[in-house]
């Protein structure tokens, strides 16, 4: 691994009162695979906002290649692609549609994106819906396209939020095995998610969010120390398990 | 239930505003501009009532178009008012009668309901002299605000399946310029008959408004004033069935819509690939894919296709005012043709983010220059340009032939189209600033693609389009000065130099909004993809 694919320092997110993230420094490694995990609100998604140049930070300072993406936003979007959550796409083109006027937008040439699109096509399992609108997809299939049109341009790092959200089994083997295949070749990929068994699994680095800060990050062997990761999150950001309390005696009970 | 719908609507208000100057202002100015038209509406109709037999005949025709005004008003400015998103009462076990009474209570919440209510209150004090004419009279009103706010709710939900179909819209377009070719027949035939006589005209207007419930009602204060107190309880009752039943529908509607909110009508229909025309005149790759999705987009986005009905709906309205009042003379009506021209510009593309929505961070991802952006907004004003341009020379055309007749002289020709052409092409360069420094959010809403900016921000969104319309106007005084002095040797020089100037405006624009837009982009995203509630 020669340096560092993502390098952020100090990064804070600062919304009217509200304090997203606090001052988040990461560093990816080339070619690794990163996981963000943390639990709900800690900051993931405004994080992989900033990292990508989709938010605009408060404060700090990010690097993706050696460029910084505020300063510099043209060399860094040629060279990264993003697959955001909830992933919005243009939904009313169809699959095959959205593949090509992703190509255009990135100045691909038409023959290169035409041979491209089929074969993320194919490789995704989208073939039979390609001339069908996005709108009328299933979350599964919107996750995979919007994965087919941020690999279209062959970026260095690729950015995930929550891939596998709402996915079932079937597609989510077939955008872990495209993600495995992209790494291998040397290409970085970080992605959050809240499927600790995956995050483990898949990823050879990780970082912990809590209320907007790293409370852990390293390799996942350094942040488990011998835990399964699931166990070992729970115990870095404190689990908060009221349900076992009281109150709620009202509940489950009898109706009404 | 009312109560409870009521209030969430005022504190639906209320959180629109907090935490928001621009919101807050914009509601301030509503405000007074509510209290301007209460006001002046309330004399105006008090002293209706000093005109004898004239001031009747205007008081029947103003609350007929007050009602109309709300039907139509909704589509045409994109401001259905959705403060409250139906969809979201769906779960509750309230069946749907109780619900659009709710709904309906709420709607008469707002400064505009509240503002005509007092306006029309004026005709209680120029008509009514007995306390039981006044009661009459404050049936009428109530019942004709009703009418208002139903329609300005049906319009909308009745447009909306049609819009999401495919074929419907065709329809749709076709039906109102078939409409609107009838409404000038029908003007054209009323100011031949009885052009001078201002009497004749309102006393036929006025005897076709009052057919209408509104007018029927307005017609009840005038036999209580009267003293025919059984006849004026007939024509309210009459009125009120009315309202009734088009309240029964409205819930009817509503019920459907929302059990059956399909976000296509294709469904799982294919539709055909190889997007973009690369290639064809000669366009950059980019900006080849940005129109490929525009025109995609225009056909199959419900939104898109409501932007273009109500371009058609303006058409009509603006044919049928035109026509009177210019008589023939050249250049009376060029703030007319100048205001159709950017207001077709400003509905096609001025607010060209909040459009896209979320969707916009795709965009963002992959424009980090100037000339990258240059690209997306140079391919939708190209889309926009090849839409409006033939829908505007139809309107031209019409407007030549419809104010000097069939053997118009080439300067009419030239003044009507070099107006409305020039403007068109000068409001898309202002478009894109606008849309780049005034972006806005629009409500998703599956059933009402009529659905406006939200709570609180509807007064700064007009504000903007005021300044959009003032700007326009400044660029097209060369149109002003020139157009009422052309001959048969200047028409064609004037027509196609107001094109050629409008052109280069509209890169002018573009290329400003471009490079303006750029370091922008972060915050206009966050802007446009905040849900509306």
């Amino acid at each position: 691994m020669n340096g560092s694919a993502v390098r952020a320092r100090g990064l804070v997110k600062q919304f009217k009162r509200t304090t997203a993230v606090a001052g988040i420094d990461l560093d990816v490694p080339t070619g690794s695979f990163f996981g963000l995990v943390g639990p709900n609100g800690a900051g993931k998604t405004t994080t992989l906002s900033m990292l990508t140049g989709l938010l605009r930070p408060s404060a700090g300072e990010v690097s993706i290649l050696g460029a910084d993406v505020w300063a510099d936003p043209v060399r860094t979007k040629a060279r990264i692609g993003v697959l955001p959550e909830g992933v919005r796409l243009f939904d009313r083109l169809s699959g095959r549609e959205l593949l090509l006027y992703t190509g255009g937008l990135r100045g691909l040439g038409a023959d290169a994106v035409a041979q491209r699109a089929e074969e993320l096509l194919w490789v995704l399992d989208l073939r039979e819906a390609a001339d069908r609108m996005v709108l009328d997809y299933s979350t599964g299939m919107r996750k995979k396209i919007g994965l087919a049109a941020a690999l279209l341009h062959n970026p260095g790092v690729l950015f995930l939020d929550e891939p596998f959200e709402g996915v079932d089994p079937v597609s989510a083997g077939t955008i872990r095995a495209v993600m495995e295949r992209y790494t291998a070749s040397g290409s970085t990929v970080i992605f959050s998610s809240h499927v600790m068994e995956l995050v483990e699994r898949l990823c050879d680095r990780v970082a912990v969010l809590d209320r907007g800060r790293v409370v852990a990050a390293g390799e996942i062997a350094e942040v488990t120390d011998g835990r399964p990761l699931h166990e070992a999150f729970l115990s870095i950001v404190g689990a908060r398990a009221r349900a076992q309390e009281g109150g709620l005696e009202w509940l489950g009970s009898s109706a009404g | 239930m009312v109560g409870i719908v009521c209030r969430l609507k005022l504190s639906l208000i209320a959180a629109g505003l907090r935490g928001n100057p621009a919101g807050t202002v914009g509601f301030v100015i509503s405000l007074f501009v509510g209290f301007v038209v209460a006001a002046s509406g309330f004399f105006v109709t008090m002293r209706m009532g000093l005109a004898f037999e004239f001031g009747a005949h205007l008081m029947v025709i103003t609350f007929a178009l007050v009602a109309l005004g709300w039907g139509i008003v909704p589509i045409l400015a994109f401001r259905s008012d959705e403060t409250l998103d139906p969809a979201r009462f769906a779960l509750l076990p309230v069946p749907p009668g109780p619900m659009a009474g709710a709904l309906l209570a709420a709607s008469a919440i707002g400064v505009p309901p509240i503002a005509f209510t007092i306006a029309l209150t004026g005709a209680l004090a120029g008509f009514a002299a007995t306390p039981a004419a006044v009661l009459v009279g404050a049936l009428a009103i109530v019942i004709t605000m009703l009418m208002s706010l139903l329609l300005g709710r049906i319009l909308p939900l009745a447009l909306a399946p049609v819009l999401r179909g495919r074929r419907g819209t065709d329809v749709m377009i076709g039906g109102l310029v078939g409409a609107t070719a009838l409404v000038l027949l029908l003007e054209w035939a009323i100011i031949t008959s009885a052009a001078s006589d201002v009497d004749a005209i309102t006393a036929a207007l006025a005897g076709a408004a009052g057919w209408t419930p509104p007018g029927f009602a307005a017609l009840a204060l005038l036999d209580a004033r009267d003293g025919d107190f059984g006849i004026a309880a007939l024509r309210l009752a009459v009125a009120a069935a009315a309202v009734a039943a088009v309240w029964w529908l409205w819930a009817r509607m509503l019920g459907r819509a929302l059990a059956d909110l399909r976000v296509s009508e294709a469904g799982d229909m294919k539709v055909r690939g190889r997007l973009g025309a690369p290639g064809l005149f000669g366009l950059a790759p980019r900006t080849a894919a940005v129109v490929g999705r525009e025109l995609r987009y225009q056909r199959r986005e419900p939104r898109r296709k409501a932007g273009i009905a109500t371009m058609m709906l303006l058409f009509g309205v603006v044919l049928t005012m035109l026509a009177p009042i210019s008589s023939g003379e050249l250049g009376v009506g060029t703030s007319i043709l100048v205001t159709n021209g950017a207001l077709t510009a400003l509905t096609l593309v001025g607010n060209q983010f909040g459009l896209q929505g979320s969707a916009l961070w795709s965009v963002l991802a992959s424009t980090a220059s100037p000339r990258e952006l240059r690209s997306e907004l140079l391919g939708a004003s190209l889309v926009a340009a090849l839409i409006g341009t033939p829908l505007l020379l139809l309107f031209a055309a019409l407007n030549t032939v419809g104010v000097a007749g069939g053997a118009a002289e080439p300067e009419v020709w030239a003044a009507s189209i070099g107006s409305t052409l020039g403007a068109f092409y000068l409001a898309l360069g202002v478009s894109p600033l606008i849309s780049v420094y005034f972006p806005y959010a629009l409500p998703d809403r599956g059933h009402n693609p009529f659905a406006g900016p939200g709570p609180g921000r509807g007064m700064v969104v007009t504000l903007t389009m005021l300044a959009a319309m003032i700007t326009v106007n400044a660029l097209a005084i060369p149109f002003y000065l020139l157009a009422a002095d052309l001959d048969a040797w200047t028409a064609a020089p004037y027509a196609l130099g107001a094109v050629v100037y409008g052109l280069a405006v509209a890169w002018t624009g573009i290329s400003l909004a471009a490079r303006a837009g750029v370091p922008r982009l972060p915050e206009i995203l966050a802007t446009v993809s905040r849900p509306v509630t």
